[in-house]
């Protein structure tokens, strides 16, 4: 649990850190502390398996936990529990009777408008529109047999606190008791206030083009699958942070993935961020795992779009597979690689480390992805100063204040240099690839 | 008072300062159970294994014969007021040599210059994990290599070597000269400090912070011992 990522979204007895460092308005998942006395062991183990396999439009993502590791949170799970004893209730189950009033009192409490009940999906709205509620008139408004002060103001404040306050004899109330604090009341009241049918002045209306439509169109599927609960994103998020110490450990600044990344890697990572097959394939130091969000090929688009917005780059689908790295930049940037000794951290191909000597090898990502994942362009810009792109990263710059340690080549042109490791890295991997097609 | 004379009244001021300078003395002692030195296993880097003929150990907690803690560094924590320091012409020197970091734990004034060495015939990086002072993570992949850094503001931090990430130190950065590193012995001198009161503080990386108040007296010296128990 700790390690995965569960803690990033849901609170449990006092492990609230993350929560403590947002604030309660974010949470988006339950609190676990009660969770054993709420739900059984075998339900739970399906659930933190797959959560869409129960429902289907949850929120909560799929950690692709193995048996083993499901068996182990549905144990740690089912001993939160609470204090209260559950007394053994003689409950009359069967009886045609309590059924078809059971199905009348749902219906009439219209629990349908918010859950899917089977049979019941087209029960139509349970309660009134409010698309025009803050120009409602005070004479529109019922006050019951209250004293409350005849004022748009004083019946929503009422309302909101009680919401059976205005309840008579003749005239039952049906909304549910929120328990609202004060706080929340005013900051509800307000936004009742601007529900108006009334257009704004066009000149209070951003007008966005096309592309801004698209930028925002992915921002809000950021912000719905809370992209930012992890990543930072736009100077915002990571509050994972809370629970991890180490930034090398925390998951990745993902602002600059539109100009890092090549499209269709993107797309291929967000359908599945596993498909070579262990949980994290692109950073195994780290321990928190990339859910598994199921988003749909509209989703990705949007998503890919985003990203490329955010970075100022066109908003399309390129193809990198007609990279050619620069024949006589290729082995100069070679040299560079086993000089600068790249290979201490990086797993790169056929030049990977012998077992045995090397145990740093897990603390970068494998090169041998590269040429299918990163931009050209970005490797460069990558190079000159890592920290810049991603900060607290443990890559090093090798060209401190933009110089080169290596004066003797490419005549020490620091950029040059840069340029020939970017070719070098965007040929590894290609030579296997021809012998397995060769083969 | 005109300008002149009040310059040779500051002057005077400075001068009695001096006389009345004293040096804060002390020791650090150590009780209770020290853990165990951890055995560093070097075996990712071919390089750094070679350097070592005996079995190299963590340096977290190195407690000398003498039952003193090595590895202490104290410092006047209060009691300066607004007096400026004028960093020391001289580089310190930090290497990096059989995959370990010479000295383990550093201080150094504000503004001074840090050589920072790679005595290794092998990649390493030095990474700071400073908060106040701007963040820096350079690679030196060839034997020799130089890197030289100042520092603008006091505070403790930590550095460290994400090639062989068994390599950690620690560099007190302070607005001030008054500060020392224990070593075998496990004693201090704060040298040279003016007549005052002052707060010193003894940091050490695993056991914490323990401050102590002491008064210099004009021309008279002062002691400061910390004991530091182990778990």
């Amino acid at each position: 649990m700790e390690s995965v990522g569960c803690l990033a979204c849901h609170s449990i007895g006092e492990q609230t850190k993350v929560r403590d460092l947002r604030g309660s308005s974010y949470d988006m998942a339950p609190e676990l502390t009660r969770v054993g006395s709420k739900v059984t062991p075998d339900w739970m183990f399906e659930w933190v398996r797959n959560p869409r396999h129960y429902n289907p439009t949850t929120k909560m993502p799929n950690l692709r936990l193995t048996e083993g590791e499901a068996r182990d949170v549905t144990a740690y799970l089912s001993t939160m529990k609470d204090g209260r004893t559950q007394v053994e209730k003689n409950l009359e189950l069967s009886s045609p009777v309590t059924i078809r009033r059971g199905e009348g009192l749902i219906r009439e409490y219209g629990c349908s408008g918010c859950h899917l009940i089977p049979g019941m999906e087209k029960e139509g709205r349970v309660s009134v529109s409010l698309s025009n509620f803050g120009r409602k008139r005070v004479e529109e408004m019922d006050f019951g047999d209250t004293k409350v002060p005849h004022s748009w103001h004083d019946w929503v404040s009422n309302k909101l606190k009680n919401s059976r306050v205005f309840q008579t004899d003749r005239i039952v109330q049906k909304m549910p008791v929120f328990a609202f604090n004060d706080d929340e009341i005013a900051r509800i009241r307000l936004f009742l206030l601007s529900q108006t049918k009334d257009q704004p002045d066009t000149r209070y209306i951003q007008a966005f083009d096309l592309k801004q439509q698209q930028i925002e169109t992915g921002r809000k599927i950021a912000y719905q699958y809370n992209c930012r609960q992890c990543h930072q994103l736009e100077n915002e998020g990571r509050y994972i942070s809370a629970i991890i110490d180490d930034p090398a450990f925390l998951p990745p600044i993902i602002t600059g993935e539109g100009k890092k990344v090549q499209e269709p890697w993107l797309r291929d990572f967000l359908k599945n961020p596993s498909a070579a097959g262990s949980p994290n394939t692109i950073r195994p130091w780290l321990k928190t795992r990339m859910p598994t969000f199921s988003l749909t090929d509209a989703e990705i688009s949007a998503l890919t779009k985003y990203f490329l917005g955010l970075s100022n780059q066109e908003l399309e689908v390129r193809d990198y597979r007609a990279f050619q790295p620069d024949p006589v930049l290729l082995p100069v940037g070679k040299s560079i690689f086993t000089d600068f000794q790249c290979i201490k951290c990086h797993p790169a191909g056929n030049a990977a480390p012998k077992p045995g000597e090397a145990t740093t090898s897990d603390l970068a990502p494998n090169l041998t992805k590269a040429r299918d994942r990163l931009k050209p362009e970005w490797i460069v810009e990558w190079l000159a100063d890592p920290n810049k792109l991603q900060e607290g990263t443990r890559m090093p710059t090798f060209f401190p204040d933009g110089q080169s340690p290596l004066p003797e080549v490419l005549g020490g042109d620091a950029r040059k240099q840069m340029t020939a490791i970017r070719d070098y890295v965007m040929s590894i991997g290609q030579p296997a690839r021809t012998q397995m097609s060769a083969r | 008072m005109n300008c002149r004379s009040f310059a040779l009244a500051a002057l005077l001021i400075a001068c009695a300062g001096v006389a009345a300078a004293g040096d804060v003395t002390g020791k650090i002692s150590f009780s209770g159970n020290a853990p165990k030195p951890a055995r560093i296993m070097m075996n990712a880097d071919p390089v750094c294994v070679k350097q070592h003929k005996t079995p190299v150990v963590g340096e977290e907690v190195v407690v000398n014969t003498n039952g003193t803690l090595k590895n202490v560094l104290v410092y006047v924590k209060e009691g300066l007021g607004s007096r400026k320091f004028d960093p020391p012409a001289g580089k310190l020197e930090f290497e990096q040599k059989g995959c370990q970091y010479t000295p383990h734990v550093l201080g150094i004034q504000v503004g001074q210059e840090l050589e920072i060495v790679n005595g290794d015939p092998t990649l390493h990086n030095v990474h700071s994990l400073s908060k106040e002072n701007a963040q820096f993570n350079v690679a030196q992949p060839k034997q020799g290599m130089k890197l030289t850094k100042k520092f603008d503001k006091p505070e403790v931090f930590k550095v460290k070597c994400e090639v062989h990430t068994w390599m950690g130190a620690y560099i007190g950065v302070f607005g001030h000269p008054y500060f020392a590193v224990t070593s075998d012995d496990g004693s201090f001198k704060l040298k040279n400090l003016p007549a005052g009161d002052y707060t010193i503080e003894a940091w050490h990386e695993k056991y914490g912070t323990q401050t102590m108040k002491v008064k210099v007296a004009a021309g008279g010296a002062a002691t400061a011992d910390f004991k530091f128990e182990g778990k």
